[in-house]
């Protein structure tokens, strides 16, 4: 059908559409053929209050940092860092696409630390993992900053 | 190009094609003393009475083989008016009577039901005690008339109370109570309950009237079969006497109230007979036929007894119960489904001689108990007759069917079993007994309301193109709502397209995938908002060792909604926001308060369907009334109830304790236990005006007031635009009248948009069309133009032999026929949907008009 498919191609796809919303931000690393993916959703005004910033101070390289800081993903024993790739703006919320310096082996464990936003009261953090067709998804808090999950 | 587009209005009310909504009667008969050995179809052969009035109920209806009923009379009616078991009511022998504290079925009715039935006992009642005339009003009995006792004295010389008043009857008793029966159902004009419980074939055994029986009445055996034959053809009179339209409005249930008489037996063991706790004093026919249900002519042999018709009448009059009551289960479902096992065992009890004895079975072995600890176990499938006692010789699988049968029996003689399928006793949900489990589920069904009011406009514009329907939607409530935290509504602008001639395609589409994660939407409500039935994170139970979240045990939202729960946050159309934009996870009262006031609270059955959206797959979803599969409007009913028993976790990984609703997997299907199946949808005949014709529809979807209230699932071709992860369309809408550029004929002037009413005669296509309505049309151009509506083929007659360019345009602008010529032209093989003619000469445009292919 022309008519949908033309306006297929202008249409503006998300992976962030399945959760509600409450206090939480979303983790989601994911494997396929061909990468290692982190893509990351979370409030903007409790960035700019955890970090004491304005919006317009907000760049890449600031989030990449407060991300290494925060947080940690140790894949297969080993420790990766993040880069944040692009960041973009979603209503209240930024969108982080992140890369992993790692190759893209055959993941067998995850484990992760997590302190992000762990300033702001009742905040929680759902990780959702996709590695290698095999999907598990975790709250993190206050009460909780390292998972360990085995595939 | 100006964009050329049509709205198909939202209209919601029609002309009636249905019927007001038609409660069913139900008549009961209770034959007196007539055993499962009397009647052919029911295993046991031998001479029988000739019974072709029974025999044809049976053959359009369901026949029971394995149901109980009490020894004797009193016990098994007081058992179908309370729905409990002697043992609970202390009626274990004649005459009862059945204390008030035991609410009757008549009673029940009346403080439950939404609709107003007419209740009447005609003939024995003998659960008074004998004295008491008003027992029966007492009871909620709106008229009685019959008589007390045990039986008439003599069937040709009787007192009859009318209630509450004696007097003298000196006709046939079965003749007298039939024409009570059709005089009283002559003159009903609202749903109706009649329970006739006739005094035959009970002695005292007379002959009846010749012209009632073929059996000649020449001794005690041949009576009785007279008596039965004269009540076959009375039954017949009583039937034949309703009006055809009222009968197939009606279900009939026939039943024997105990074992067949000394008199009348040739088939079970001396003793084992009426008044008898074996399979000839307990076992009887039952038969239901009429209205709903589906399976005609058919046996089954699922246990089942007497106590269960006090449920089973309830829920067929629409009383949806959680499994049953008291002792008593719904057997409802079995009426349109075989192959499922409601019933594991069966119980009664009865005072025999001043000894109390008691029964349990399985489908194959029976236990008989009493007082004094003696036991008696049967292979009741192998030795019906009970002639061969095994208690003294059991195998070790005998032995242990034994140990459970008599354990079962102390629990339902000192309480309310665990095994029933019944929500009974001090259970919080369905069997839910003896658990450990330390979390107190909180359900919250108070939505949070509604706190703010739209700021943008809503959109929604339906058009036909090819063989789909297609929905353009902003997204965005056309109603009040509330919201937390920073998810305020946005517009988010969609397409969607469905089928437009829906067919079943035998799969069921889910609207989770197999993890159980959210994936799709079940559809689009008729101003744009979606239908979300299932929720994502975090509204999935968590691990609390690990946190990692369990998606077998998604919340279920309609139980999660307001402060209580505190982040689900529901508002006043049980909607909230994500990602997705705007999405209803339950009934919409908000929205359905804004088109049709008082629709969600009402009781009344609207004249014609609430038509609200369509699924993913393009069959229509109406709002908890429509057409039954006999074309009758009702409130249609979800087929779902609570799991019985505790759920299987250990409160870690999993929920433990009882199913109380809080998550979507504590409910259950039990097909026939409702209207509708599995995905809340009903194969039935629907006709919704959707704007440009009356379209019809073999099955529309239901949202209901109950669980599921959304359907979750499809069983049509599911379209990929309700994925969760298809796009949103992108566009500007500059002038924020929810219409982006691409389907704004004037982006820039919110008065002019699809949806914008036309003003006449001026020169400004306000709706969008392509029509002005100033602009002089083709027939006072001299064109003619026909058929239209057409088939895909039609013709363009010019009023002269100048050449016209005539040019056809989709709704949405796209050009899909140019024609130049002149006199007869004929245009064929148009697909169907709506289509604007333009006609030009000359590069000037002389006139539009719009073309309808069916």
């Amino acid at each position: 059908m022309k008519l949908i498919a033309l306006l297929l191609i202008s249409m503006f796809q998300t992976s962030f559409q399945t959760e509600h919303d409450v206090v939480i931000a979303i983790f989601s690393l994911s494997q396929d053929d061909q990468s290692v993916k982190l893509e990351i959703g979370f409030d903007i005004e409790d960035y700019l209050f955890t970090n004491k910033i304005l919006k317009e101070q907000v760049t890449i390289a600031q989030v990449s940092q407060y991300l290494n800081d925060k947080t940690s993903w140790i894949i297969n024993d080993t420790n990766s860092t993040i880069a944040v790739v692009s960041l973009y703006v979603d209503e209240e919320h930024f969108r982080a696409e992140c890369a992993l310096n790692i190759s893209n082996i055959k993941i067998e464990k995850v484990k992760i630390f997590n302190e992000f936003f762990m300033n702001v009261d009742g905040h929680s953090n759902i990780i959702r993992l996709d590695i290698n067709g095999k999907r598990k998804d975790y709250r993190m808090y206050e009460g909780r900053k390292m998972i360990e999950v085995l595939f | 190009m100006r964009s050329l587009f049509t709205i198909i209005l939202l209209i919601l009310s029609w002309s009636p094609f249905f019927a007001q909504d038609q409660s069913p009667n139900i008549i009961l008969i209770l034959a007196d003393d007539l055993g499962i050995d009397v009647l052919d179809g029911f295993g046991i052969d031998g001479d029988k009475p000739h019974t072709p009035t029974i025999d044809s109920l049976r053959a359009s209806g369901i026949a029971f083989t394995n149901c109980w009923a009490a020894p004797q009379c009193s016990p098994t009616r007081a058992a179908i008016l309370s729905g409990k078991y002697g043992i609970n009511t202390g009626v274990m022998k004649p005459p009862g009577p059945l204390e008030l504290e035991h609410t009757s079925i008549f009673t029940r009715i009346k403080e439950t039901s939404e609709i107003d039935y007419n209740m009447s006992v005609i003939g024995k009642w003998h659960v008074g005690g004998n004295t008491n005339l008003d027992h029966p009003a007492e009871h909620g009995v709106d008229h009685f008339e019959g008589f007390l006792n045990a039986n008439v004295e003599d069937y040709y010389e009787w007192t009859k109370v009318v209630n509450g008043v004696s007097e003298e009857v000196t006709e046939y008793a079965t003749t007298h109570l039939t024409d009570a029966a059709i005089d009283w159902v002559g003159v009903q004009e609202q749903p109706w309950f009649l329970w006739l419980a006739h005094a035959a074939p009970h002695s005292p055994f007379q002959a009846p009237p010749v012209d009632l029986h073929l059996t000649e009445a020449v001794d005690d055996r041949t009576t009785y079969f007279a008596m039965v034959e004269a009540m076959d053809v009375e039954i017949k009179r009583l039937i034949n006497s309703i009006d055809s339209k009222t009968l197939e409005n009606t279900i009939i249930i026939f039943i024997g109230d105990n074992g067949t008489p000394r008199v009348a037996n040739t088939f079970f063991p001396r003793g084992h007979i009426k008044s008898s706790i074996y399979e000839g004093g307990v076992r009887v026919p039952m038969i239901l036929s009429g209205k709903n249900i589906s399976r005609i002519g058919e046996t089954e042999a699922g246990l089942v007894q007497v106590t269960d018709l006090h449920a089973t009448i309830l829920e067929l009059i629409g009383i949806q119960l959680p499994g049953g009551i008291y002792n008593s289960l719904s057997i409802k479902p079995l009426l349109s489904e075989g192959g499922q096992t409601l019933r594991d065992i069966n119980y009664v009890d009865y005072l025999d001689d001043g000894v109390l004895v008691w029964a349990t079975r399985t489908d194959r072995y029976k236990l008989i108990e009493d007082e004094a600890g003696n036991q008696e176990f049967y292979d009741i499938i192998e030795d019906i007759k009970e002639e061969n006692n095994l208690v003294s010789s059991l195998t070790t699988e005998q032995l242990a069917i034994k140990e459970m049968l008599a354990s079962e029996a102390v629990i339902i003689r000192s309480g309310w079993s665990c095994n029933d399928g019944i929500q009974n006793g001090t259970e919080t949900s369905i069997d839910a007994c003896d658990y450990e489990c330390d979390i107190v589920d909180v359900l919250s069904k108070e939505n949070i309301g509604c706190c703010d009011e739209p700021t943008y406009s809503n959109a929604y514009l339906e058009f036909i193109e090819g063989s789909e329907r297609f929905i353009y939607t902003n997204g965005y409530p056309n109603h009040d709502f509330c919201f937390t935290s920073d998810r305020i509504p946005e517009p988010n602008f969609k397409l969607y397209g469905v089928d437009l001639n829906p067919q079943l395609t035998g799969e069921e589409t889910y609207v989770v995938s197999e993890d159980g994660m959210p994936t799709r939407f079940f559809g689009v409500a008729k101003n744009g908002v979606i239908f979300m039935p299932s929720p994502g994170l975090p509204f999935v139970f968590e691990n609390t060792s690990t946190g990692e979240y369990n998606w077998d045990w998604p919340y279920e939202p309609t139980t999660n909604q307001g402060p209580d729960r505190g982040q689900v946050s529901l508002d006043c159309s049980t909607a909230h926001t994500n990602g997705n934009g705007y999405h209803y996870h339950g009934n919409m009262f908000e929205y359905l308060e804004t088109i049709e006031p008082g629709s969600t609270t009402t009781s009344e059955i609207p004249a014609t369907p609430i038509h609200i959206g369509w699924a993913s797959d393009g069959f229509p979803i109406v709002y908890r009334f429509g057409p039954d599969k006999d074309g009758n409007m009702k409130e249609l009913l979800p087929s779902f109830q609570l799991r019985s028993g505790i759920r299987p976790g250990d409160g870690i990984s999993e929920p433990c304790g009882p199913y109380t609703g809080k998550y979507t997997r504590d409910f259950e299907y039990i097909s026939g236990k409702g209207d509708l199946n599995q995905c809340n949808g009903i194969e039935a005949e629907l006709k919704i005006n959707t704007g440009s014709e009356v379209e019809t529809f073999n099955f529309y979807y239901v949202i209901t007031s109950d669980f599921p209230e959304l359907p979750k699932c499809l069983l049509g071709n599911v379209s990929t635009d309700f994925s969760n992860r298809a796009a949103s369309l992108q566009g500007k809408d500059e002038d924020n009248d929810g219409f982006i550029e691409r389907f704004d004929c004037d982006d820039n002037n919110a008065s002019i948009n699809p949806g914008a009413v036309e003003i006449t005669d001026n020169e400004i296509d306000e709706n969008c069309d392509g029509v002005l309505t100033g602009f002089v049309d083709l027939e006072t151009q001299g064109f003619l133009i026909g058929p239209n509506p057409n088939n895909g083929s039609f013709w363009v007659e010019t009023p002269t032999r100048e050449n016209f360019e005539i040019t056809l345009f989709t709704l949405s602008g796209k050009l899909v026929r140019k024609i130049s010529g002149n006199g007869h032209v004929d245009i064929q093989d148009m697909e169907t949907g709506t289509y604007t003619l333009m006609i030009n000469k000359a590069n000037q445009m002389i006139g539009t008009t719009k073309i309808i292919v069916q």
